[in-house]
């Protein structure tokens, strides 16, 4: 993978437990191209783990629509986004809901912004949610 | 996703599957049951020939690391055949490539298993 090019990759997941060792292999994979340090790389795989699990509970019980998982990798970036079709949220409740129904079912949104440099959260009540994480090469 | 089974080698113990389309949410259980059927026939030799292959989802990727197991397993093995460049790529980061044998051409492929 050149530096200067921009890598694209966006892979459907169903929402399942089973397939997130996929979605974090990918991630590693990816970034151990770009030279990431295994701690920063140990930090991405991490921050999907909980990014998909987070998107796996979102999305509900029954016939669950699939995850989509995107990754943007270029000179000395990672960019991860993943989008559920779940119920969504207002974000402004969101360190409200970690502290009490998500508690439990991993460590949630404060973890995922500790180990990453930029973190964004776009979801209303009714459109899913899109979860986006950004890790650069320098920032260790 | 369009699939194909035909048999090749000297006594057909070889099954192409020929794939075409996208292994997504609505097709990869379709997948997984053309590959359960050649299974079922007791062949475990596989060429996935997927040069018509546009997109795979994690599911499909799973099924296809599974199947290598399950051919492994039984004293065959599974290949793959004409993978365009992005699907490559997708096998390569997802290290399939380092495991899994890459053939270009048809004949090689099916010779490999001599």
């Amino acid at each position: 993978m050149p530096q200067e090019e921009t890598t694209e990759f966006e892979l459907e997941m169903p929402a399942q437990a089973k397939y997130v060792g996929l979605a974090r292999l990918l991630a590693s994979s990816i970034a151990r191209r770009l030279r990431f340090s295994e701690e920063s790389i140990d930090d991405l795989k991490i921050a999907i783990s909980e990014m998909c699990t987070n998107a796996i509970v979102h999305t509900g019980n029954g016939d669950k629509p699939p995850i989509l998982v995107r990754y943007l990798a270029g000179d000395g970036f990672i960019t991860i986004e993943v989008r559920d079709r779940g119920p969504g949220f207002d974000p402004a409740c969101v360190l409200d809901r970690e502290r009490g129904d998500l508690l439990g079912k991993g460590f949630g949104i404060p973890l995922i912004r500790s180990l990453v440099d930029v973190f964004e959260c776009d979801s209303s009540p009714g459109s899913g949610t899109v979860v986006s994480i950004t890790k650069f090469v320098d920032a260790g | 996703m369009e699939i194909s089974v035909t048999r090749a080698g000297d006594m057909g113990e070889i099954a192409v599957l020929r794939i075409s389309g996208v292994i997504d949410s609505e097709t990869v259980e379709r997948f997984g049951e053309a590959l359960e059927e050649v299974f079922l026939d007791g062949c475990y030799n596989i060429v996935l020939d997927i040069e018509g292959l546009s997109y795979i989802n994690t599911a499909g990727l799973s099924i296809i690391a599974d199947a290598y197991k399950k051919c492994s397993q039984n004293k065959g093995a599974l290949k793959i055949l004409r993978a365009a460049e992005a699907i490559r790529e997708l096998l390569d980061v997802v290290r399939f490539t380092k495991i899994i044998e890459m053939y270009e051409s048809e004949e090689e492929a099916v010779g490999s298993f001599r």
